[in-house]
């Protein structure tokens, strides 16, 4: 037996077979119909469609045989796919192919085969349409034919089952693409319109309906300018034409932003974007409308912001908080800085803040990170490009909203015009009120002379009446007094002298200085309660004046006989005072205006009780500059209570010695609270200090680090302090300690029981703070002066310059810039004080060529607004500064240069 | 201290030379001199060495501080007591006035009545402090 042998494209030719999706499905009439006409045509018993698989022969049709499949190596169809003609085997009994063939020598008895083969569109043989007999027998032409075209028709039906399945794909495919792009197009915010070329809707998406407000019906059919306002709505034919007359696209593939118009005839901003396609081969358009009014409306108030911000008198920067940097700056504050956007990013606020540097401004942004505080505001100078410094209100805000990156807001306000304006008001007030003591020197004066010389025999009515206007003139005086006051408080320039102090011991002394007042008017004043000390930083002449003002209120509204208590309690971590009298009450109608000037219960208090209406607006000024606030309380017919509430001193540890640089005293002295004040002394003189409370203490001390002087107190609990003197000078590495006796002891001069103390100074206690500070400037020195050379050309300033300066310093001076150039080749100066405007130009040019270790200060008629080297230490404006404030800026830098 | 104390008063104002001349001529063991500017009072001083000197300070030409430096360079008058008398009465401006050398100062408006105490004071501070 010959088994069929494989043909040459039988990969290409079972891929093609598989792809007819054929194999083991049923029967089907529309193949059984042809194998029963081939049947009839033949006259054979058994026809089959059968399909040669890889390993087996299937048959889709049968008629005439049971068996649906058989093994390929047997088959005789395997034979037959081999060429393109019938195969036909006569008698397969007597052919050697097949004689020994089990479907000849057995079921179903094999004698006649002949099989056409079936051939696909791409020439693959799939299998064959095949006539079995079970005799030898042969076919007619005609029958060769037949059997030909129905083997076609076979063909022709398998591969039609291929392309409707392929087609039914196709449209599902189609179907459910298209589905999905309507469910699309249904479902978009987006308005989608396609139009002909004509410029008809042919279709409107849910979208289109809902932003014009039209129906879909109402619009398909309709010229698309129906949803277009005036001038659109002309131009949009023109426009049309001229695109497919002259193929220039305006919009298409282009987009832009339009007007859309809504049934109701309102319009709307919108984007829309074009697109053209050809359906049909007909042209058409699509466009894409978006409504924009909500983006418009927010860019608007976007725009809206910015410019106004551009246009706000104030600066507005903001920075990052991690790096400072500025990231925003608006119009006025690129005006106001110099600088441009582009420097600025490159820039933090310390770049525009000389006063600050990142610690001391990082201390400020702090409670604002914390969410301790919303706003922090205070007062500096900015720095512009050019160099010149303005005035400026800082304020910071901390903003940090979900979802953006968190920064500051800095509001930058130009106060250089309130500055000026707030000069002139101290000044015209300060004017005024000299101009006013003049007149009132003549009339208090004459009025004093008269009563006083001829008082006595004056007769009693005109006596009466000089007293009115001589207590009128008092009480002017008085006035002017406390609106001086009250101006220098507001304007932040009243001096306090802050120490640390006893309130008790400020409220005995108060007591005593208005018993007198009390006496007069017949009321008793007592300290009720009080601690034997109540410590505070305080400046006592200050305090004093808040006491005095609140008794003699009190002694003012007490009847007569009655009693006026003062208290000092401590509460948490706060002295509370109060002064309470057993008067008439606050009138309820006047206890909203009592803090307020010229304020008094009616006018004509003011007659009867004297007083000027300020001071209860002074004293809580006062009050509220110790850190501290005021108020009362008061029952109307019992009396009033006044209290006031001011924190305790807390001792500010020195810093570490390690990292304080300045020079540093030893302090020998028992009573903490003079140690404390003496150490707040040398503290604000640039002088760090240790205490020793015994004069063992002080001797170990001295002997573990180098001090620069002894502050020594004579009465210590161990050992008298002369004879602690004794023994330093005995010792080689004290035996020059400088050293200034602070006692209650009067000085008994140089000299102890013949020897030499050799002790710089004897200050007796109180200490005398000019002469502390004067020999101390003595005791860094070494006895050796520092040299100051002062560089002015006024011979006045030079004058009052010299007073004031030649004990703390050799004072050499030079009128002009050649003199002084010609001083510092000649001599070393400790420190150059220095005009700006000299007659041979700018002081500032001497900056240039100083030896290192010279500081300067200046010490000018103009604003320095301009940055200088680091020698330049301190910046004095001539007419702002004090002397006081001369002296002790250029003490303290003297002092600091000695170490 | 000899028997009287002679006083120089300066001031620009009439009106005020008058109420010092009128609270202090009746003194007994006081001898007054007054002069109506700052060059006045030098060229009186050339001549004259009185014990205590009292000073306006705002004074059209020579003001109060720069009659003081002047008279100060006169001889014999190195270390003469000298108070301002001032209605520049801020804590500063007085601070300001004694730096410049000044025994002391009297705030205007002053009580005539208790001025010739209040320059015996003075002149006995000065000769013991």
């Amino acid at each position: 037996m010959l088994e069929p042998p494989i043909p040459a494209d039988e990969a290409a030719r079972l891929q093609a077979l598989h792809a007819l999706n054929i194999l083991d499905t049923p029967a089907e009439e529309r193949f059984d119909r042809y194998t029963r006409l081939a049947q009839h045509i033949l006259q054979t018993p058994i026809v089959l469609i059968s399909l040669i698989d890889g390993e087996r022969q299937w048959f889709k049709s049968r008629q005439g045989l049971d068996a649906t499949e058989t093994p390929r190596d047997i088959s005789f169809c395997g034979h037959a796919i081999l060429g393109n003609e019938l195969f036909c085997i006569p008698d397969a009994a007597a052919d050697p192919r097949f004689a020994d063939n089990p479907l000849v020598t057995g079921a179903p008895d094999i004698r006649f085969y002949a099989g056409e083969p079936l051939t696909l569109a791409g020439g693959e043989h799939v299998g064959t349409l095949c006539a079995i007999d079970r005799v030898p027998r042969t076919l007619s032409d005609a029958q060769r034919a037949a059997l030909h075209d129905l083997a076609q028709c076979v063909a022709d039906e398998l591969q039609v089952e291929t392309t409707q399945t392929a087609l039914q794909d196709k449209e599902r495919l189609l179907q459910q693409s298209s589905e999905r792009v309507r469910s699309i197009i249904d479902t978009v915010v987006d308005g989608i319109i396609t139009i002909d070329a004509g410029g008809l809707i042919q279709t409107v998406n849910p979208a289109t309906e809902r932003l014009f407000g039209y129906a879909a019906a109402a619009m398909i059919g309709q010229n698309v300018k129906l949803l277009m306002p005036e001038p659109f709505h002309s131009a949009h034919d023109g426009y049309l034409h001229n695109y497919t007359s002259t193929g220039v696209k305006k919009i298409i593939g282009i987009g832009r932003e339009v007007v859309g118009r809504r049934q109701d005839g309102t319009t709307f901003p919108m984007d829309l974007a074009v697109g053209e396609m050809t359906v049909n081969g007909a042209r058409m358009f699509t466009g894409i409308v978006r409504d924009i009014t909500e983006r418009k409306a927010a860019q608007h108030e976007l725009d809206q912001f910015k410019s106004t911000l551009d246009q706000a008198m104030d600066c507005v920067f903001m920075f990052r908080p991690g790096t400072l940097k500025f990231f925003y700056a608006n119009r006025g504050a690129i005006e106001q800085a110099g600088y441009s956007i582009d420097e600025l990013r490159q820039m933090t606020p310390l770049d525009l803040k000389p006063h600050f540097d990142e610690n001391k401004f990082r201390a400020k942004l702090a409670p604002l990170l914390a969410g301790e505080k919303a706003l922090v505001t205070f007062e500096t100078e900015h720095r512009h490009k050019d160099g010149h410094l303005i005035p400026v209100e800082v304020s910071l805000q901390y903003v940090a909203p979900a979802n953006e990156p968190p920064r500051f807001v800095n509001f930058v306000r130009d106060i250089s015009e309130r500055k000026k304006m707030e000069r002139m008001k101290s000044e015209f007030v300060s004017t005024v009120s000299h101009e006013l003591r003049t007149p009132l020197t003549s009339i208090r004066g004459a009025l004093g002379l008269v009563l006083g010389k001829f008082g006595a025999g004056m007769a009693d009515k005109a006596r009466q009446l000089l007293e009115t206007a001589n207590r009128n003139s008092e009480r002017l005086t008085l006035l002017i007094n406390d609106i001086l006051d009250l101006e220098k408080i507001e304007s932040g320039r009243l001096d306090f002298e802050f120490k640390s102090s006893d309130l008790v011991a400020i409220a005995r002394q108060a007591i005593s200085a208005n018993e007198g007042y009390g006496h007069q008017h017949g009321v008793r004043l007592r300290l009720v309660a009080a601690p034997e000390q109540a410590r505070l930083w305080a400046d006592e002449h200050r305090l004093l004046q808040v006491f005095a003002n609140l008794i003699s209120n009190a002694v003012k509204y007490s009847p007569r006989d009655g009693e006026v208590e003062v208290g000092i309690h401590a509460t948490d971590g706060h002295w509370r005072v109060s002064v309470r009298d057993h008067g008439r009450g606050i009138p309820a109608e006047f206890r909203s205006r009592m803090f307020q000037r010229f304020a008094q219960a009616d006018s004509s208090d003011t007659r009867e009780k004297g007083g000027t209406g300020l001071g209860l607006s002074i004293t809580k000024a006062i009050v509220e500059r110790h850190s501290g606030s005021i108020d009362y309380t008061t029952t109307e017919g019992q009396g009033t209570e006044f209290f006031f509430i001011l924190p305790q001193w807390q001792a500010t540890p020195e810093p570490a010695a390690a990292t304080d640089t300045r020079p540093c005293m030893l302090i020998c002295e028992d009573n903490a609270d003079v140690a404390m004040v003496l150490g707040e002394l040398l503290n604000q003189e640039g002088i760090a200090s240790d205490v020793a409370t015994t004069g063992a203490a002080a001797k170990a001390m001295l002997g573990r680090k180098p001090y620069r002087g002894l502050l020594l107190d004579l009465g210590l609990p161990d050992m008298d302090g002369l004879v602690l003197l004794r023994e330093l000078r005995a010792d080689a590495a004290t035996r020059e300690l400088p050293v200034v006796v602070v006692s209650g002891r009067t000085a008994p001069g140089n000299q102890w029981a013949g020897e030499s103390l050799a002790v710089i100074d004897w200050l007796q206690k109180p200490v005398d703070r000019e002469r502390l500070s004067s020999v101390l400037s003595h005791v860094l020195s070494h006895g050796q002066p520092p040299r100051i050379l002062h560089v002015e050309d006024d011979p006045d300033i030079i004058q009052v310059t010299q007073t004031l300066i030649e004990e703390l310093a050799e004072y050499h001076y030079a009128t002009s810039l050649a003199a002084a150039r010609a001083k510092l080749r000649d001599a070393h100066f400790d420190l150059l004080l220095l005009d700006l405007t000299l007659p041979d130009g700018s002081g500032t040019e001497l900056l240039e060529d100083l030896p290192s270790d010279t500081r300067v200060v200046i010490f000018s008629g103009l604003e320095t607004g301009q940055a200088f080297n680091e020698q330049v230490v301190a910046a004095l404006t001539k007419g702002k500064t004090s002397n006081e404030k001369l002296v002790a800026t250029l003490r303290q830098i003297i002092n600091q240069k000695r170490d | 201290m000899t028997d009287t104390l002679k006083i120089l008063y300066v001031d620009d104002e009439p009106d005020i030379r008058t109420i010092v001349q009128f609270a202090l001529e009746d003194e007994v063991g006081l001898e007054l001199k007054l002069c109506a500017s700052g060059q006045e009072a030098l060229d009186l001083l050339a001549h004259y060495r009185p014990d205590l000197i009292l000073l306006d300070v705002m004074m059209p030409g020579l003001d109060g501080p720069s009659t003081l430096q002047h008279l100060r360079a006169l001889p014999g008058l190195a270390h003469v007591p000298v108070a301002f008398v001032t209605a520049k009465v801020q804590a500063q401006e007085v601070a300001g006035l004694k730096a410049l050398g000044a025994t002391a100062v009297i705030a205007k408006p002053f009580d005539p009545m208790s001025l010739p105490d209040q320059v015996r004071t003075l002149w006995q501070a000065s000769v013991h402090g």
